[in-house]
């Protein structure tokens, strides 16, 4: 009788276990338990600017982002990366919290101006008509959020190659032309993955570059018109890669170059 | 005794992690709650392989483009008459950039900072656009060196290269009017 006790007891004790480990699984799942995730966010502060025309080396970037962060939220992490190329708009950080590696931008984070929307500009941009290579399936403005090009294209082409200038002076004009001839300075334009564009989500924007990845975060087109340029000269920068690796314009235009 | 103690650790191993989730450190308020979610992208993506992206069915004259890098680059010095058609029209916008003409076929970009004449063709029909371009340039006053050395560039918009990609039709087009050597 005893012994059968035992066996019950052994039963009952296995039993409870596995609904234990169970239901902390169930509550590490639903209320997303922090030890859990890798995904770690930096909660930038909302009203950070960059200053104009600052450039920020890894250290300072390191520092400034040690700054932002919240200290409950404080982990040990390195980071390899941040930089500030267009004033008061972009800025990345990249590096590795927990062994994860992550990028942000700060126009994700801090200036919600630049952010997709749905803004179809009066009309300009079509987010949902299909046309002959569809439309964005996001069915946002990305690119133009603020609208400049669609009020004024002459002027927002202006400040393009301005930043251009600013951002690889030696070769501004031909990535204006390589922008005239991948999208015809359309920074929503979006290229379906069916014309044969090596990310799987598509090309977007002035330089029709992917989405981003943890590999490569900076061949990302799907963001503010700015941005696409200041990622367009970062990623063939870090990479050093050849211009004509990554465009056919630029192989048309005989604009093979790197940057340095 | 014992049989109560058995019973009691499953129990505490229950209500442990409902007291770690009451009492656990209260998490920063992320900023924009409606904002993309900013974890690492995991889309898959071709690495190292060359990327190319194609403009099928647009053969674009090589020699033009570069000859239009280098006149944005290395401004050409204009005629009298040409430089008074430019001022003009540089007045007439103000001294800002600005389209100083748009009709359905073309529509003129200057670009004043960067001192850039552009033509965006908005049809199909490009060689009839060019024209009417050409056509409006001259009637300024602006004289065919003129236009060369400013340089005038035209590009073909984003709508009609979608349509001229869908249509499969193969165009030579040079982005210089074809009097430009």
């Amino acid at each position: 009788m005893r012994q059968s006790d035992d066996k019950k007891n052994l039963f009952f004790c296995i039993l409870m276990g596995f609904f234990t480990f169970f239901f902390f699984i169930i509550i590490s799942v639903i209320f997303k338990v922090p030890s859990l995730y890798a995904d770690v966010t930096i909660p930038l502060s909302p009203d950070y600017k960059v200053p104009p025309g600052t450039t920020i080396n890894p250290e300072e970037g390191k520092k400034k982002i040690d700054e932002l962060m919240n200290p409950t939220e404080k982990k040990s992490g390195v980071f390899s990366d941040f930089c500030v190329k267009y004033p008061n708009i972009c800025g990345y950080v990249k590096g590795l919290f927990d062994g994860q590696s992550f990028f942000k931008s700060t126009e994700e984070a801090g200036d919600q101006s630049v952010l997709p929307n749905n803004n179809t500009c009066n009309g300009y941009y079509d987010f949902n008509t299909p046309g002959p290579n569809g439309y964005n399936p996001l069915h946002k403005n990305f690119g133009d959020p603020k609208c400049e090009f669609a009020s004024n294209i002459a002027k927002a082409k202006d400040d393009l190659k301005t930043l251009l200038n600013k951002l690889d002076n030696t070769h501004a004009t031909s990535w204006f032309q390589m922008i005239q001839r991948e999208s015809s300075y359309n920074p929503n334009a979006w290229a379906s993955p069916a014309t044969g564009t090596p990310d799987v989500g598509g090309a977007w924007g002035l330089l029709q570059m992917g989405q981003g990845s943890n590999t490569r975060p900076y061949d990302k087109g799907n963001v503010y018109w700015g941005n696409q340029i200041n990622n367009a000269i970062t990623d063939i920068k870090t990479r050093k890669y050849n211009t004509c690796i990554y465009w056919q314009a630029a192989k048309d235009l005989g604009t093979c170059f790197t940057v340095q | 005794m014992k049989k109560k103690f058995i019973i009691a650790i499953p129990i505490l191993f229950m209500i442990i992690p409902v007291l770690l989730f009451l009492f656990k450190p209260k998490q920063p308020s992320f900023l924009f709650p409606s904002a993309p979610t900013p974890t690492p992208i995991t889309i898959p993506s071709i690495q190292q392989t060359p990327i190319i992206i194609i403009t099928p069915g647009i053969q674009y004259n090589p020699n033009s483009e570069q000859k239009i890098r280098e006149r944005i680059d290395n401004k050409q010095p204009l005629s009298q008459q040409d430089t008074k058609t430019k001022n003009s029209i540089r007045s007439s916008l103000q001294n800002k950039s600005g389209s100083p003409v748009t009709t359905n076929l073309f529509r003129v970009d200057y670009l004043f900072n960067n001192d850039i004449f552009q033509v965006e063709i908005l049809t199909t029909n490009i060689e009839a656009a060019k024209k009417q371009a050409v056509d409006w340039f001259l009637s300024q006053g602006f004289t065919e060196i003129g236009i060369c050395d400013l340089p005038v560039s035209f590009y073909l918009s984003w709508n009609v290269k979608q349509e001229l990609q869908k249509s499969g039709q193969q165009i030579s087009f040079n982005s210089l009017p074809d009097f430009c050597q």
